[in-house]
């Protein structure tokens, strides 16, 4: 399958060795997958919300299959891809972020995929976050015939007040005893499906020695995080460090990715010290709230090239930073990682946590606006974006709001996004400076 | 076709009308007249547990009053039709008349509804919002912690109502309500098999009043009025129009439904809870109240969200079966499109094996912006069930 050519730059500029070394880990891993799962070993696709560590601790590699979407994008190929669901009598301008891995199943050339292709999952592990994700993950697991074990999902019934001051060293504290028990029972029964499944057994040791690994990965996002929120003008920009992290993330809790967040935080600190911005003009730091823009990476820079403006911020980074890492875990392992992999979707999707973390990261980040993409054609998509907003705007963080999709190009307006964010800097921010 | 002249001239069925088109009337009757009441959002709140602690259900639906203001204020756009209009309704619409409010998992958007407006007393402490309650139950997993799960949470409903009620809820109380809703229940089954294919008495938007004013009274009161309609519409004339098996979005008014009556349909059956899933299966007496609930859960029709893709196609072929239908309408709204993956996989086992046509009706919205289309989508729909029947 041909990349798509584009009219505008697509691909970003990279900076940092620790965002090729990223990359270039990640196609030597999936080199090495594939003659393992040809030779017949377990291979899981999996939500992202699926506890991941659990996989690692038995030794059965996975693929993200949102995050593989991501890489699809990122290398052109979504629209194509998205044609084989329509050639199979499904829509193709809906739930994109979910469906690339079920465009893969249905490809007539899956080897000529990004790096040579997704390897058919013997495993579909999933939390089923929304109905339709639920379907999909039906259509893909008889697509790739593929055994579906899907956890079950609890309601957040307690509101958490600053949950970033407690996952690390008070996960305890997180939700209420009901929902972690009942997220430990989950993970119990995930690993009996895959022990049967598998015939591999469960290690809570390795287990342990993979928390620590995340602990310390974490830790060094937390570093970064923290060096980038308080050095201005900033030393990278979310172009270096999207990718960086998110590839990274997905071999987390492993002595590889944990040397590389601790080599991305001192490629970091060596920019900062030596006085190497990333934008030279900064004169504006931005945050960048929602799923990266695969398909147009290349985005952010026009920006920076023009006003000085500077995205600093995503998710990925903050979420690294704040959200993953568990302490304390020793007396219970699972019902720590219970607390990590049921609530990441409530600190990004679910009010007030989502707004009251971004708000947090503003302020940390000394940002000047916030563009929030919102995922057009995704049916899970409800975030409460009007309190987001109005919980920014009310503490002086303007903000704009892009209603795109970021998995897939074809409906993409360059001309009208580029005008809404510049529409932010010139008529919000810059006013708002030269005062 | 539609609402015909011998239904409006059935008290028992203008009663129900009654109910059916005045639900915000229902609900200040019956709060001025100090009877408690429990709001619920959601197909799945059992009526049973708070009838049994002596309060009302009432079921919230949407507002079509005119327009939506401040579901366009604060909802994004993911929100389609139905879920903007009960945000209008609870926001607004009934704002003051509603103490308690009970969601449940029937589909995300309840949960999302939930949390927004748990999120809303705090951003506007002064905005008159209910008591809210959220009950999470699996719905798709048929496994053993489920039922588990599920009787918690009943639990956990039953202690929260005896708190509202203040009014201890005893296993007999449950027995005595559970007895009740069977009846109710059955009251409907029996009223629906005038929809049926050798004698179909009504048609589906009269179907529509009958099942959901009923949602809108007292159960007694309901029972008679659905019976009385039942022996009256025994002699109505038959409805005519091309048999269809609905599927998809809830139908609140009944718009859809007379605009596919006026081009050539009928709707005999569908398996949203605004009719007939609503009442489609029966809570077990040979066993205990909770565990009874619970079961039902698991037991009814798959819903067009929630349910897998196998199961729905199992569920669907059994109703077209059931119904006797002719064909299938897929109803979508805008951003309500679950079920856009169900459809294929139904076409290719069901409806293609057994020759039935369909039509698959995709991003609607209220008020229907394209009236005309979608009728022409009805008569097309009309005029191929006619020529597969013509050979």
């Amino acid at each position: 399958m041909a990349e798509e050519k584009k009219t505008y730059e697509t691909r970003s500029i990279k900076r940092l060795e620790a965002t090729k070394a990223a990359s270039a880990y990640q196609k030597e891993w999936f080199r090495s997958l594939k003659p393992r799962v040809e030779a017949g070993e377990p291979f899981a696709l999996v939500g992202a919300d699926a506890p991941m560590e659990i996989l690692r601790a038995m030794d059965i590699p996975f693929v993200v299959y949102q995050w593989w979407t991501a890489i699809c994008a990122a290398k052109q190929m979504n629209t194509q891809m998205y044609g084989y669901i329509r050639d199979a009598g499904y829509r193709d301008d809906i739930c994109s972020y979910c469906s690339t891995a079920y465009a893969c199943a249905l490809d007539p050339h899956p080897e000529e995929g990004p790096w040579g292709g997704l390897p058919k999952p013997s495993i579909l592990i999933t939390q089923s976050e929304c109905s339709v994700m639920g379907k999909i993950e039906n259509l893909m697991a008889e697509a790739f015939g593929a055994e579906q074990y899907t956890m079950q999902r609890y309601y957040e019934p307690v509101i958490t007040e600053k949950w970033w001051e407690k996952t690390i060293e008070h996960w305890d504290q997180l939700a209420n005893e009901r929902r972690r028990d009942f997220f430990e029972r989950e993970l119990r029964d995930l690993i009996a499906f895959l022990e049967q499944k598998t015939g591999r057994m469960f290690d809570m040791n390795k287990l342990r020695e993979i928390m620590d690994y995340v602990n310390e990965q974490d830790y060094w996002y937390r570093k970064t995080r923290d060096l980038i929120a308080e050095t201005k003008p900033c030393p990278v920009t979310i172009s270096d460090t999207v990718n960086a992290v998110m590839q990274a993330q997905w071999q987390r809790g492993t002595k590889s990715a944990t040397e590389h967040a601790k080599s991305l935080y001192e490629e970091v600190k060596y920019r900062a010290d030596n006085n190497m911005p990333a934008v030279p003009n900064e004169r504006i730091r931005l945050m960048w709230i929602g799923r990266g823009l695969w398909f147009n990476l290349g985005f952010y820079n026009y920006f920076e090239e023009k006003y000085g403006a500077a995205f600093i911020w995503s998710m990925y980074l903050g979420l690294a930073a704040d959200a993953y890492g568990r302490e304390n875990y020793e007396s219970d392992p699972l019902k720590a990682l219970g607390t990590r992999f049921s609530m990441i979707t409530d600190f990004l999707h679910t009010p007030p946590f989502n707004s009251e973390w971004f708000l947090k990261e503003a302020r940390h980040n000394q940002v000047d606006g916030v563009v929030l993409l919102t995922t057009e054609n995704c049916m899970n998509n409800g975030d409460f974006y009007y309190n987001m907003v109005k919980t920014l705007e009310d503490n002086g963080f303007p903000v704009c709001l892009l209603r795109a999709d970021p998995a897939d190009a074809k409906k993409w307006n360059q001309e009208t996004m580029t005008a809404a964010v510049e529409d932010l800097i010139v008529n919000r921010i810059e006013p708002k400076l030269s005062k | 076709m539609a609402i015909r002249k011998q239904a409006l001239a059935c008290e028992a069925f203008t009663k129900l009308k009654a109910a059916y088109d005045g639900r915000k009337q229902v609900l200040t009757g019956w709060k001025q007249s100090g009877k408690r009441v429990v709001c619920i959002a959601g197909y799945d709140v059992p009526e049973e547990i708070i009838l049994a602690a002596g309060m009302l259900p009432f079921r919230v639906t949407g507002y079509y009053g005119g327009e939506r203001v401040s579901a366009e204020k604060y909802l994004e756009y993911s929100f389609g039709a139905i879920w903007k209009g009960l945000w209008e309704s609870i926001a607004e619409d009934y704002a003051g008349l509603m103490d308690h409010l009970v969601f449940c998992s029937s589909s995300d958007m309840f949960l999302k509804l939930f949390y927004y407006f748990r999120t809303m007393k705090r951003l506007e402490p002064e905005r008159p919002l209910p008591d809210l309650k959220y009950l999470d139950f699996e719905l798709v997993e048929h496994v053993f912690k489920t039922q588990e799960r599920n009787e918690r949470e009943l639990r956990d409903l039953i202690g929260t109502v005896e708190g509202w009620s203040e009014k201890k809820v005893t296993d007999a109380d449950l027995r005595a309500s559970i007895a009740l809703c069977n009846e109710y229940r059955a009251a409907l089954s029996e009223f629906s098999v005038l929809r049926g294919r050798d004698d179909c008495r009504v048609t589906g938007s009269e179907a529509l009043v009958v099942i959901g004013g009923s949602m809108f009274m007292e159960k007694q009161e309901a029972i008679d009025a659905v019976r009385a309609v039942t022996g009256a519409a025994r002699g109505w004339d038959m409805a005519g129009g091309a048999r269809v098996y609905y599927v998809g979005s809830p139908q609140e008014t009944t718009e859809v439904y007379e605009l596919a009556e006026a081009n050539g349909l009928n709707i005999v059956g569908e398996d949203h809870d605004m009719g007939a899933r609503m009442f489609d299966t029966q809570v077990r007496t040979d066993i205990a109240p909770v565990p009874a609930l619970a079961a039902r859960l698991l037991d009814r029709m798959p819903s067009s969200e929630k349910g897998s893709i196998a199961a729905r196609v199992k569920a669907v072929g059994e109703k077209l079966e059931e119904t006797g239908a002719d064909a299938l309408l897929t109803y979508m709204n805008n951003n309500d499109e679950a079920y856009v993956w169900d459809y294929p996989s139904i076409r290719k086992s069901v409806l293609e094996p057994r020759g039935i046509p369909s039509d698959t009706v995709q991003k609607q919205t209220w008020p229907l912006t394209e009236p005309e289309a979608l009728a022409n989508q009805f008569r097309e729909l009309a005029a191929t069930v006619k020529e597969a029947h013509n050979g």
